[in-house]
Formats: C-alpha cells, structure tokens, sequence
C-alpha cells in the first residue's frame, strides 16, 4: 500500500477547487435562494473539463481514472460549497457519460459522448436509478417490444437535469426484466414537467418525466435488453457512492473548517467558545471523521480502476460512513454557530438530506453491507 | 496511492496467522488462568512477530507499516491481552530504545528483546496519577559512577514477567528534566506487584516499586517533556489496531449468530434491525482500519503524523466498546456467558479506551495540535452571569416573585 497523495492527485485536487471558488462559490447563495439554473454557468465548467473527466479524450474528455476524478470533484466541492451543482455536474458526466461510454454501442458513443463532454447537450437522470428503483414512486416506467423498436409508457419523477436536458436516461420494466433506454427530448409521447419548490439542492433542477406511448427505436437500448440490473444499476451504484460523493467530501472539509473557526469565534462566558473541553472534543471528533471518510472515500474510488470487481458493501459502506460524518460535522458547527447560522450552514443544513436520500438513504445502504456481509440479499 | 498488498506482505500475513491459530485456541485458558501461557512465547518468537515492527539492521523484518498493521491485527484477533503484552515489548518498548538509545550500548538489549529472551514493560503512570506527568514523582539520581531510581509506577502491562523496564522518569539535576531509564528488573531493589484487572486478563498488569535501583550511566537517556507523546503514539498505534481487531472479532461472531440463530421461523440476519447495525459496524471498522494502515505507513516512512494517530485512537477504541456491546444484544444471553468468546471481547475493550493515554485526554492533545490551546481554570465563570444562582431567596435578591406580582396589580 501506498498512501501518499501524489503531485497528480493534489494538482487535480488543486485545480477543482479553484473553478469552485471562481465560477461557482460566488453566486451560489443566490442561485440558491432563487432556486435558479444558469446554463451558461454549466459550460463554463464544462468547458474547463469538469464534465469529461471520465470520458475519452478521443471525445474530448479527460480520460481520468476514477480516483483522480475524485480527487478533482473533491477540489470541486469543497471550492463551491454548491452541493446542487455538484450533483448536476455528477448526473450529466458521470452517471450519464459513463454508462454510456461502457455499454453504449460505438453508434450510441459518437451520437452522444461529444455532446455530454462538451457541455452543449445536456443529460438526465432520475434519482431513484441510483438505487435499482428501490425508492422509485409512482407507477414506474414499463417498455414493449413493437414491431420497429420499443413502445414506453409511465412516469418517473426527480430527474435531475430534467427540465432543460436533451437526453434521458432510463430504465423502464420489460417482459425480460428491466431495459435501459437513452430518450432524446423532442420524442413523441415524452412530457418533461418541471418540478418547483424544492427544499433542497436548489442550485440544481428536476423534472417529473410523464411518457405516453413514447415509442423509440431498437438503437434506444443502451446496453443489452433485460439486463439492465445486471449491467446498469451496480455501475450507477459504485459511481455514486465514489464521484459523487467526492464533492460532499469537500463540503465535508469545508464544514470541519467552520466548526474549528467557529470555536475560536464565537462567544461564551466571556472567552472563546474554544474553552469548553466538550467543544474541543466535538472539533476533533469532526475532524476526525474527515480524515477517516476521506481514506474509506480514495480506497474505494481506487478499487474501481482496478480490473478485479470493486467490492460493492465497501463502496455502500463508504458512502454510509461519509453521509454520517457530513450530518454530524453539520450538526456541531450548527450548533457552535447558534443563532448566526449563516448562508453556508443553512444551505447545507437543507442539501444535507437530499443526500442521505439519494441513492437510497441508510436503509438502502445498510442493507447492501450487511447483505454482502451474511451472504444473503 | 495504492492500496494493494504485495505478494510478499501477503505471505508473512498468512504465515503469521497460521503460528497465531495456537494461541487463539488457548486465549480463553489464558483469561481463565490469568497468565500468557508458554506456548504463546515460543510461538510469537518462532514467528518472528517480535521482529515485524524494525529494520533489517537491527535484526528486524523490514516490512512497510500497512504489512506491520496487518500483523498486529493478526495476533490481536487470536488473543488480546497476549497481543497486548507481546507489542508493548517488541514495539513500544523496543522502538523507545532504538530511537533514544545508541546501537553501540544497546543492541544487545533490542537482541534480546526481538528474539524473546527478554521482555520489556513500559512504567509511566504512577500509584495516585493518570496522564498528568506533572504528578509523577519516580526519579533518577547521580549514585557514584552511575545512577539509582527511586519511586513507585503502577497499572502497568507487563509488571510483573518483564525482565526490562524503559522507564519515564524524572532525572535529577539535568535540564531536560526526564529521562527514560532502561533499567534491569531482576535486580534487589526492584519489586513488582500483579494488580487485578477486568479486562485483557491474560496479560501481567500491576506495578513496579523501585527502591535505589541501580542503572547504568548508558542506560539513562534524558528527554524533554514535549518528546514524549512522540514514544507514546508507538502505543497509541497498538492499542488502536487492538481495538480494531476485538470490533472485527465481536462483528465476526455476530454474523456468524445471525447466520445460524434462528428466531421468529427464520436466522436473525433476516431482522433488519440487526443487519443495520452490523452494517454500520462494518462500515466504521473499514474506517478506523483503514486509517490505521495509513497511520502506520506514515509513521514506517519516517512521518510522526501524531494527530492522525491522536485521532484514531478515540476512534477506533470506542468503537471496539460499541462493537462488544452490539454483540451482546445479537448474542443475548450467550454473550454475557463465559466462556464464550463475547463475552471476554467485552472485558477486553475498555482498557483500549484508558490506556496508554484515556481518549478524551488524547482528544484534547488532538485539539492543541488543530490550535484549540489548552486553558484549564478553576471553574468560576458561572458567577459573573447570574446563572449560580437560585431563584428567590438569595441575599441579592430582595424582590420575590411574589412581590413582583404584588406590585404589577
């Protein structure tokens, strides 16, 4: 083993926490407050290669193996502070390319990888992929065969991206099991309905897909019929649990660095906040947990470049452990910071449990480790 | 960053736990007895487990941190207080007189102590004290052409079957103050007690009474009070993958009970009640291990990182008190039974937690490491607030609530 942290990795590291702070941090409390979407702000960080990093230079990506994208997502997120954002930069170029890069055929790649790395098409994703459905509400989606290719039907809600995306990615319930289906906006029978309101991650958008009799072509299939639980879901589920929880790890850190400051800020009986030993100990426990989520974080990212399989309850558990430390390093600097919350500690206070549902929340989590750990499931 | 595991660390891994499988069959006798049996001592030498931790010039292995850990981890999960007992020796001890020691005085002692001949105990705390160094009293003074120490140190593993002590001690008339004192045991002015203990039963835990003892001019290696903690944290290290190894255990033998325990028409790894805790429970080992193969790959690379240790060591050792106890819930009853392996697990944690340095202690040199200095006061800050006092009745207050209300009509 091997624990330094390379000049690679600290430069990559380096280089998304600069964009964060330059293009995102600034306006983020804004964007959220007016749960606005800013396209223009997404190419910019398309454009500087924030999108492509997984996906072939051949495609204009950066062709990064999944550790160093990590560690660039990682710069991202604790540069922005912008959980929202991070989470529509990980849809679009991480969930969406890369699947679309392993299995799609060379047709699928040279029809939408450019446009994904590029920035200029935008694609979708429901959250509830993210867990093989397990979180799904509402009907679901279902697909028959026709004559000339595939006939889909239902509704699917939480696609992030959803409302200004040009391509979808889906899977929907077929007579030989599920089927993954790239869906171009413009498709007949295909309604994105914008969702308002959200409480959390507003900086980035959703739509609640409503298809009815949408037919699509046999070249709408990404990756073989019927086995997208098979081929899809434990993708999904390992990128997930390592490049998007990459930016959380930063926020993390951000977070630790706050409730530190904060105990040398704030006020109580006449000193620092800092002369409490609880308060102290409560620092150092949140410290803590960065320092051990981050390793859980690299190893598991490490075991996906590896060409043996990546144990799936390390990268469940993984994704379990940081969503922990995230609540409760949120936790302590929110309550250090009592009344005077602040911009950052309120956003992240709502974002936070966005995350611990995405995905699946613990149940979901909980239940691949300790399935993995008992041999059952 | 890599995380694989060369060939060559693998092999000593399996080797080593195929040695350790006797002293895991005996770790329940050893408890029972209260002594590491000989078995264990000629195993761990034949192993040679006592040579993982150095270089090849001093007669060690030579293996990188993170195959160091895996080692340590081995021989904790096979028997506790034996790891205990042995890693206080071979590593603590022996790191201590490698690092403050010279080869040319003391490679006889590090021989005998990586071969097993000898074993070593690390006196620090004393019969009134914990980690307050401030109140030892234990000291080394001039004696002709050598020196003589004196005072009482108790509560120390391997008090009573050391054949060496590394002493910290106070050293007389010289400007560091302290000093770690190698002094020989088996000498007439050193007497050793066993004391009773809850936990790690198997390992000698009691204390040492030194009374003009004897200790060559060599053998006294003056040390600043702020270079301490740099030999504690080889502890620190230990301790923590102790702890790892006792939660790995508990886990291991709670998904082996819901494997085969069966309730409510079906095994317990059905509940889901239990799988989210032993998944919560995998996760945060993976955690705390990981973080202690990181600790000791850095610290094998010549990198002190004494706040990552700092950190780990609360974590990991608390987790192990959690980990026993959720084992006693999957394994009801069985699991306060002895001899059943929980049942020992549970005992065996919480020294983890208290020794070498209790974690709230550690937590607070972890603070002053992030900058939160210490400030310890007399507790006198409630006074100027109003909030000592109680309501009504007081000498200040003259105005009852009574009156108050008197005196709104």
């Amino acid at each position: 083993m091997e624990f330094s942290f390379d000049a690679t990795l600290t430069q990559l590291r380096e280089r998304g926490r600069d964009l964060g702070r330059t293009l995102v941090e600034p306006t983020v409390t804004a964007r959220d407050r007016q749960a606005a979407w800013r396209p223009e702000l997404f190419g910019a960080l398309a454009e500087a290669g924030l999108t492509g990093s997984l996906l072939p230079a051949s495609y204009g990506g950066l062709g990064l193996s999944v550790l160093e994208t990590v560690a660039l997502l990682e710069g991202f997120g604790e540069g922005a502070t912008d959980a929202g954002l991070a989470l529509a930069v990980g849809v679009h170029g991480v969930l969406c390319g890369v699947p679309v890069a392993t299995l799609g055929t060379a047709e699928q790649q040279k029809r939408y990888l450019a446009g994904i790395t590029s920035g200029q098409r935008l694609a979708a994703l429901a959250l509830s992929e993210l867990d093989g459905g397990a979180t799904a509400r509402g009907s679901g989606l279902t697909a028959v065969r026709t004559q000339d290719g595939w006939l889909l039907t239902g509704t699917q809600q939480n696609v992030v991206n959803g409302p200004p995306a040009d391509h979808f990615l889906l899977t929907a319930a077929t007579a030989a099991g599920r089927t993954a289906f790239l869906v171009d906006r413009g498709t007949p029978g295909l309604a994105v309905l914008p969702e308002s309101g959200a409480v959390a991650l507003r900086t980035a958008t959703s739509a609640e897909l409503v298809l009815t009799e949408c037919r699509v072509g046999p070249d709408a299939v990404l990756g073989t019929p019927g086995a997208a639980s098979r081929e899809l879901v434990p993708l999904l589920a390992a990128l997930d649990r390592t490049c998007l929880m990459a930016p959380w790890l930063g926020i993390l850190r951000v977070l630790a660095g706050r409730t530190l400051a904060l105990a040398a800020e704030q006020p109580l009986f006449g000193g620092p906040l800092r002369r409490s030993q609880s308060v102290r100990r409560a620092v150092v426990d949140v410290q803590t947990r960065v320092e051990l989520g981050a390793t859980l974080l690299y190893r598991v990212a490490w075991q996906l470049g590896r060409a043996e399989r990546a144990p799936r309850a390390d990268a469940a558990a993984a994704k379990l452990f940081l969503v922990g430390a995230v609540r409760e390093a949120l936790r302590t600097a929110t309550e250090f910071a009592g009344t005077g919350a602040g911009d950052l500690l309120e956003r992240m206070g709502r974002d936070v449990l966005a995350l611990a549902g995405s995905g699946g929340g613990d149940e979901v989590l909980r239940s691949v480790v300790a399935g993995a750990l008992l041999e059952l499931g | 960053m890599d995380f694989s595991v060369d060939e060559e660390g693998s092999r000593l891994i399996a080797e080593l736990e195929r040695r350790f499988a006797g002293i895991a069959a005996r770790a329940a006798d050893a408890d029972a007895a209260g002594a590491v049996p000989e078995e264990n001592w000629r195993d761990l030498a034949e192993s040679g487990y006592l040579r993982v931790f150095h270089p090849t010039e001093i007669g060690g292995l030579g293996v990188d941190g993170v195959v160091q850990a895996m080692a340590m981890e081995s021989l904790a999960r096979a028997c506790p207080s034996t790891f205990w007992s042995a890693t206080m020796s071979s590593l603590v001890c022996s790191k201590l007189i490698h690092t403050y020691g010279d080869l040319a005085s003391h490679r006889g002692l590090l021989d005998a102590l990586l071969s097993g001949r000898r074993l070593a105990c690390f006196p620090v705390v004393e019969l009134t004290s914990g980690s307050d160094a401030g109140t030892y009293t234990t000291t080394v003074r001039r004696d002709g052409d050598g020196y003589v120490i004196s005072g009482q140190k108790a509560r120390i593993t391997n008090a009573t079957n050391a054949d060496l002590g590394v002493v910290f001690s106070r050293l007389d008339g010289h400007e560091a103050g302290w000093c770690y004192a190698f002094v020989d045991l088996r000498q007439p002015g050193v007497r050793t007690y066993a004391m009773p203990h809850m936990g790690l039963r198997a390992m000698s835990w009691g204390g040492l009474v030194f009374d003009q003892a004897r200790v060559d001019v060599a053998d006294v290696v003056p040390i600043r009070l702020e270079k301490f903690a740099e030999g504690m944290a080889w502890g620190w290290l230990f301790i923590s993958i102790c702890a790892i190894a006792i939660a790995e255990s508990a886990l291991a033998s709670s998904v082996e009970h819901a494997r085969t325990q069966v309730a409510f028409g079906r095994p317990l790894a059905h509940m889901e009640g239990v799988q989210a805790a032993l998944a919560q429970l995998r996760a945060e080992i993976d955690a705390a291990r990981l973080l202690a193969y990181r600790c000791s790959w850095h610290r094998t690379e010549g990198d002190l990182v004494q706040d990552l240790v700092g950190m780990l060591k609360p974590y990991a050792t608390e987790l192990a008190v959690q980990a026993t106890q959720m084992a006693v819930q999957i394994h009801g009853a069985w699991g306060l039974t002895p001899p059943h392996l929980v049942e020992r697990l549970y005992r065996d944690a919480p020294m983890n937690v208290i020794g070498g340095f209790a974690s709230n202690r550690l937590r607070e040199l972890v603070a002053e490491m992030l900058g939160l200095q210490l400030t310890y006061r007399d507790f006198d800050w409630l006074s100027p607030t109003g909030l000592g006092l109680d309501t009504g009745g007081h000498p200040s207050s003259s105005v009852t609530l009574a009156s108050l209300a008197l005196a709104e009509r």
